[in-house]
């Protein structure tokens, strides 16, 4: 660690490469960089409400600037990027309503740049930062980070930043999720933050040296161009609102909404009682070719007006799994959200405020360096939230005034589809198939979670249409459906997956690439109830879909389909050829409550729906229908029914006290 | 003091209970989970839509489903999947010390 001629040390950069950086409450900033600390608590409120909504709206008009310059499918339809808003020392006053884990981890990225690089080369107006690197601030690598400052009369006033997912950001296959990676050597080289725009202008050799990283240099160098336009533009209207408001004002507003997050979430916290809550679901398979089992634990404390995380009993890291604490402390923020902070316009800082993360480095989540990352920001990530919300909805349970707000556990397991090979019309492509945004949304105390109804932590993220994807790839949907029995059964249901069917379209063969988890047991559990159903993807190799089509026929189910049915493994890579039919499966979520206590009306809409069987009406709900055209619930059946499963309940069952 | 959809925890008597039936299952420093009906399977047993983890692993995690009800009234509590090793996850510990605080 070197230490300048001012006392100025910065943190342990070589330790922050190594474990992950875990900022110190008081950073150790060069001194000749002036803070703009000063603001006013004197804001009438009409002031203080028009200036957090012009705020929120510059922010929103950020994304919307990323998304109009871009001209990656990522941006426009998978909305894969989030624009943040931050105080002078990092502290987050707006994410944006897109990927919204992104947000919370520029903090980080922030505040090493404070820590790392206030002496040399320095922080200037008009200055840019970019950085990937998973050890300092990023879920995965091939989530870049554009990161400025503003400054108002010499002194720094706040920081924006952007986040944008890039097509390919380099490693050993396309895409960058290298699902088969044994460590970070095998995937793109992370970027710590590196100064790509001084005083304004864009150095070229950092944009080459960044492009270069790619196999898609022109896609990446259009990114470049849109993340660089939304910083641009949104320090100009920072500096409008400063110019007709006062620095001293703007800084009081952001320094107000921060303190009413905060207050939000201790009113809602200090309703609960003391304890600590403990959750475990596994990962399947560390790479490709992995066929084991590692267990991912975490356990929240809650004493006083403190949350700690701890993850005893987690696996170690391996392959290409795993999550940096940058990545676990960001996916906290996709409970907190929306289960307490909705009001708040999704303000996490105020939270973070009173969160401890007390993880054990070299764990799946928080690993250490060298171990593979790429896969972190969707797989690791995906499982991290899954358990936190495991702990909090458990938690929210003991307190009349944050049960309501559960939503049972939205991310059972997450399917990353990877395609490449020629397109239609003989040129390469390569895309992150985004029917994975299919998933279900999880259900409430009070209402079913909605089928189909997407990411959470992703308000404004679309699933494209059939048609988009046909037009941009050579593929041929069969069909897009709700996938039956796969909402998670309660009295209330969780939101059903989505079954997606399609061959390649004029072209030989697509290459491709599965990074899932979730797949043999869903990550998320719900409560009093059952899971949703697992991630799948299956293939008809060889099929008869050709003779199908010559008939004028198409197949509504893969299982019609004359072929050899293969279903893979979580983590798969396999060739899908010209005439080998394929289904991905998006997962349901958990329920809520007792299946036997649901409304058998609604048990019976859903089978006219398809979304529940008549297997599951039966088995699980303890339905009974009268055999007659209509398909109506015979009551007195049913009662029957359901008082015969809690007698076999209780004849197939063990109190483990008592053996 | 309601702890889950379906336990009560009394904060005199510090014991869990079913809110459904009202059955005594334990003290509150307990796992209810322990003095619940557990009901063991495969995965399987989730519902239609699993698949049995041999068939997507290749081999066979020893991975089971496990179902946690009122020993009286056989409410549905909870449920996990497990290793068949692995204790019965204790998820809720309500500090016993900061009610009687």
């Amino acid at each position: 660690m070197a230490t300048d001629d001012q006392g100025h040390e910065g943190s342990d950069v070589w330790e922050d490469f190594q474990q992950g950086y875990v900022p110190e409450d008081n950073l150790d900033i060069h001194p000749d960089l002036d803070l703009h600390e000063q603001y006013t608590k004197d804001i009438d409120t009409v002031t203080y409400e028009v200036l957090r909504h012009r705020l929120w709206t510059v922010n929103e008009e950020h994304g919307q600037t990323l998304e109009n310059v871009s001209g990656s499918p990522v941006a426009y339809f998978g909305q894969d990027f989030n624009p943040t808003l931050m105080t002078h020392d990092g502290e987050v006053v707006f994410n944006g309503p897109y990927v919204q884990l992104f947000s919370p981890i520029a903090e980080l990225q922030v505040k090493w740049i404070l820590e790392n690089r206030s002496d040399n080369p320095g922080i200037e107006p008009g200055d840019i930062f970019i950085s990937n690197d998973p050890w300092v601030g990023s879920t995965h690598q091939p989530d870049v980070f554009f990161v400025a400052p503003i400054f108002v009369d010499g002194e720094l006033f706040c920081w924006i930043a952007n986040t944008l997912h890039q097509y390919d950001i380099g490693g050993k296959s396309a895409g960058s999720f290298v699902p088969g990676a044994s460590d970070v050597f095998e995937e793109s080289t992370p970027i710590p933050p590196i100064k790509a725009v001084e005083g304004g202008e864009v150095r070229k050799d950092v944009k080459q040296m960044y492009q270069r990283h790619s196999r898609m240099p022109d896609m990446v160098g259009l990114d470049f161009n849109a993340q660089v336009a939304g910083l641009q533009v949104t320090q100009e209207q920072i500096h409008d609102l400063i110019d007709e408001y006062g620095a001293q004002t703007v800084k009081g507003v952001m320094d107000r909404i921060i303190e009413d997050s905060e207050t939000k979430f201790l009113e809602k916290i200090r309703e609960l009682p003391d304890g600590t809550w403990r959750a475990r679901e596994f990962m399947e398979g560390s790479k490709t070719g992995d066929d084991d089992l590692y267990v991912a634990e975490l356990q929240l404390k809650k004493e006083g007006d403190t949350l700690t995380f701890t993850n005893e009993g987690s696996a170690k890291n391996e392959g290409s799994m795993n999550l940096t604490y940058a990545g676990f402390r960001t996916a906290i923020s996709c409970a907190v959200n929306p289960m307490l902070l909705y009001d708040q316009l999704w303000v996490t800082s105020g939270a973070y405020r009173h969160i401890d993360i007390d993880t054990d480095p070299g764990t799946l989540n928080r690993a250490e360096y060298p171990s593979g990352v790429s896969c972190g920001g969707t797989l690791s990530i995906e499982l991290s939230i899954a358990l936190i919300y495991d702990v909090m909805t458990r938690m929210f349970s003991a307190s009349d005034e944050t049960r309501d707000e559960i939503i049972t556990d939205p991310l059972a397991g997450l399917i990353v589809l990877s395609q490449a090979g020629m397109d239609q019309w003989g040129n390469p492509f390569g895309t992150m198939n985004l029917d994975v945004m299919g998933t279900g949304f999880g259900a409430r105390t009070d209402k079913d979670g909605i089928d189909v109804g997407g990411i959470l932590f992703s308000p404004k993220g679309k699933l494209p249409n059939i048609e988009n994807n046909e037009q941009d790839y050579p593929m041929l949907y069969l069909y897009r459906r709700e996938s039956e029995d796969s909402a998670g059964h309660g009295e209330f249901r969780g939101g059903g997956g989505m079954d997606s069917c399609f061959i390649p379209h004029n072209t030989e063969a697509i290459q491709t690439v599965v990074a899932g988890n979730g797949g043999v047991t869903p990550n998320t559990r719900g409560i009093g109830a059952y899971p949703g159903a697992p991630i799948r993807s299956r293939t008809v190799d060889g099929s008869d879909i050709e003779e199908r089509f010559e008939n004028q026929e198409i197949p509504g189910d893969i299982e019609e389909v004359d072929g050899d049915m293969e279903t893979y493994p979580p983590k798969a890579e396999f060739v899908q050829g010209a005439i080998d039919v394929m289904e991905t499966r998006s997962p349901g979520t958990a329920g809520y409550g007792d299946p036997l206590e649901r409304d058998p009306e609604k048990v019976l809409e859903d089978l006219k729906e398809e979304i529940v069987s008549e297997e599951a009406a039966n088995d699980i709900y303890g339905v009974v229908f009268d055999d007659d055209d209509e398909r109506t619930v015979d009551e007195q059946a049913t009662e029957d029914r359901r008082e015969e499963l809690i007698e076999t309940r209780l004849a197939e069952s063990t109190i483990p006290a008592e053996e | 003091m309601q702890i889950q959809k379906y336990l009560d925890l009394n904060e005199e008597e510090l014991t869990i209970s079913c809110r459904k039936c009202g059955e005594t299952l334990c003290n509150a420093d307990e796992n209810y989970k322990e003095h619940s009906a557990m009901r063991t399977g495969p995965v399987t047993d989730a519902g239609p839509a699993f698949e049995p983890p041999k068939k997507l692993l290749g081999q066979d995690p020893n991975l089971e489903f496990r179902q946690f009800f009122c020993p009286s009234c056989g409410v549905l509590f909870d449920h996990e999947f497990a290793r068949e090793d692995d204790p019965i996850l204790h998820d809720i510990e309500v500090d016993v010390d900061s009610i009687k605080a």
